[in-house]
């Protein structure tokens, strides 16, 4: 699923605190790269050498880093870029500037959109983002999008806007290493195609060294038998827990079993049921029966 | 007088009818308004009707939609499901020669109607859905010939998972072709898109109203009035029906934020558009059919005052993107759910509700299919 992403207008990679996504957008950005397309980079968040750190040079000239990382808020009236700019005629009159061919092949990459919403109305965002997705110039953006910072609503209005929203999180830890390269990520994709149906995979990867994309396989394949076990030994603890405590025996000791229960309760049960009731009656204390009074003498 | 009424009847059957079994029985109708291409009258009350696009969606929400009535779709999490409904809509539309609005934030109209899917036509049958419906009368038959020891049982009708009224008043379509622009030609077509009507730096909220919803209020308005489908200035030619169809309404594209705030600062703009748009409905022969992402609402109270104003509800729910089950059951035989969350009472006490609860939907390349899902 991870080649599908290439095909994708607008491609939204969320992440969180607790996993960066940082690292699989600069993959993808080598990759487009790689395509021999022109990226134009808008970095909020990181300057441009660490950015750009780690990428193959060769392609490093199809790159294009507008800078609203070192004065973001036009404090030293020297930023090039702030998030306030970001509306459709200044982004397409940036990617104007540099020199490109005439064919629609223009990547923006968002690093990070969070920055944009948290200083423009989030309306604006939205249309200025439909717009240079469906205009002429650019071919596809990806956007980073940290949900810790935004109102889900805001998050859902944004991926509900993309056409393909990879979602990162943090593998959980498996026992065994099966590889030698230790998961990243798991990576959530989901992927809305022309005929409308809606695709949702699951999958592990790892961004390497040279920041290309390993993927790594499903989670139902990885891990299943370990979560099998932890599930017993819950279920065996509480059992166990159970027999050791004192007062535990005695709460056990009160149900009575079905066969240790009284004889003829046990046989009248066993008997088949011939749509009759039986009613057991044994006489308590407060019975008296008298033998003499003729209305104890009934039978019924 | 027997001869107006057989040159009448014939009229009222929509073009590309394919009879499995057409009988030679028909009702008379004597209403003037029954002689619009496309639409029948309903069984229940008489009210006129026209066809989703889906045959079994028709048969859900009791036999099709009622024109000047509002059909809401909540959509499912990422609009996938909703937009093909939304398609067929317009493609039965289409077919049937009513005319078109599209509305749309997100997509320029233009590209939703060139990729409408094409329709399954008499000349061309297509074997396989045909097939189909043949298939479950016949095993139908079949099970009935074959009781010898249960004879009394036979008449029976054996339990039909696919709902389908009898009679062809909608089309089949096949998503993966779409439709030819010869047929769209002769169909007036009306857009309307955010993007050209309103310039970007304007504020979309003057006030306390939102100028995108009253733009295309206003656009409505003069559609209806222009094309005379209020009787405004009597038509010349025959009667027909405006379909309008507006996509994502209450996104953030639309100017309203009501999908992103849980205390929205203009709570009441959406629930006003809907509320003229019925009005101007109840007063034209037009049918509506509008998506909402009622998922990104994060008010509940917004989402009932939307439920309310609209006449019948349907959401839908797939089981791709839902959270809540993850049953591998589940995904084999459906891809979704449909839930019918309101059906209107028009002119009558109540309303046509089916027994079934649980309907679930299936999307095949021919066929949309909603079934009564048993587990």
């Amino acid at each position: 699923a991870m080649f599908q992403v290439r095909s994708a207008v607008f491609l939204s990679v969320t992440d969180t605190a607790d996993c960066g996504g940082r690292n699989l957008l600069k993959s993808l950005t080598q990759a487009a790269l790689q395509r021999e397309e022109l990226v134009h980079v808008f970095g909020f968040e990181v300057s441009e050498f660490e950015f750009t750190a780690g990428l193959k040079n060769e392609d490093k000239w199809r790159l294009v880093f507008h800078d609203a990382y070192s004065d973001p808020l036009n404090w030293d009236e020297s930023s090039s870029f702030t998030p306030l700019q970001f509306t459709t005629q200044d982004v397409l009159a940036r990617i104007g500037q540099a020199p490109n061919e005439d064919s629609k092949s223009v990547t923006l990459v968002l690093d990070s959109l969070s920055w944009v919403l948290l200083h423009n109305p989030v309306t604006l965002v939205c249309q200025t983002l439909q717009q240079l997705f469906s205009g002429l110039k650019v071919k596809r953006v990806v956007a980073l999008l940290h949900t810790d910072l935004h109102e889900q609503g805001v998050v859902g209005s944004v991926c509900h806007l993309a056409g393909t929203v990879v979602m990162v999180a943090p593998a959980p830890k498996r026992p065994s290493a099966e590889t030698d390269v230790e998961p990243l990520a798991l990576a959530t994709i989901v992927q809305r195609k022309e005929s409308g149906k809606v695709i949702k995979k699951e999958e592990y990867f790892t961004v390497l060294e040279d920041f290309n994309l390993k993927v790594l396989g499903e989670p139902a394949q990885l891990s299943r038998r370990p979560e099998g076990k932890e599930e017993e030994t819950a279920q065996v603890g509480i059992l166990r827990a159970l027999r050791g405590w004192p007062q535990g025996q005695r709460l056990t000791n009160m149900f009575l079993l079905f066969f240790l229960s009284p004889p003829p309760r046990k046989s009248s049960l066993l008997q088949p049921q011939a749509n009759q009731g039986h009613i057991f009656y044994e006489p308590d204390a407060a019975d008296d029966v008298d033998d003499e009074d003729p209305d104890d003498d009934l039978d019924i | 007088m027997a001869a107006s009424c057989c040159t009448n009847m014939s009229a009222v059957l929509p073009s590309g009818n394919v009879g499995i079994s057409s009988t030679s029985f028909h009702k008379k109708s004597r209403s003037k308004l029954a002689s619009i291409p496309g639409t029948r009258p309903s069984v229940q009350n008489g009210q006129l009707l026209v066809s989703t696009g889906v045959p079994s969606l028709d048969y859900v929400i009791g036999g099709g939609l009622a024109v000047g009535t509002l059909l809401l779709i909540e959509e499912d999490q990422y609009d996938g499901y909703s937009h093909v409904l939304f398609k067929y809509f317009l493609a039965e539309g289409a077919v049937c020669g009513h005319s078109i609005f599209v509305a749309s934030a997100r997509e320029h109209p233009g590209d939703i109607l060139q990729n409408l899917p094409a329709p399954l036509l008499d000349d061309v049958v297509n074997a396989e859905t045909e097939e189909e419906i043949v298939n479950i009368n016949q095993s139908v038959r079949e099970h009935q010939d074959s009781m010898k020891i249960a004879w009394r049982y036979q008449n029976l009708p054996k339990m039909q998972t696919s709902l389908a009224s009898s009679s062809r008043f909608g089309h089949y379509f096949d998503v993966s072709k779409s439709m030819s622009p010869e047929m769209l030609y002769s169909v007036s077509c009306h857009n309307f898109y955010p993007g050209n009507e309103v310039s970007l730096d304007s504020v979309p909220m003057i006030g306390n109203k939102n100028t995108v919803y009253m733009k295309l209020l206003q656009s409505i308005q003069r559609v209806i009035r222009n094309e005379g489908f209020d009787g405004a200035c009597p038509q010349k030619k025959q009667k027909n029906i405006l379909r309008i169809g507006i996509r994502s309404l209450g996104s953030a594209l639309w100017g309203d934020d009501i999908c992103y705030q849980d205390n929205p600062e203009h709570v009441h703009s959406l629930t006003m558009f809907l509320y003229a748009l019925r009005g101007l409905l109840r007063t034209s022969l037009t049918v509506c059919i509008i998506t909402v992402p009622a998922h990104l609402i994060q008010n509940k109270a917004i989402m009932s005052r939307i439920v309310k104003l609209s006449d019948t509800v349907v959401g839908l729910e797939s089981f791709n993107c839902s959270e809540k089950r993850t049953n591998p059951l589940y995904k084999d035989y459906h891809e979704g759910l449909l839930h019918v969350y309101q059906i209107p009472r028009l002119n009558s006490l109540m309303c046509d509700v089916s027994e079934a609860k649980d309907l679930a939907f299936k999307l095949k390349r021919k066929l949309f299919t909603i079934e009564n899902l048993y587990l």
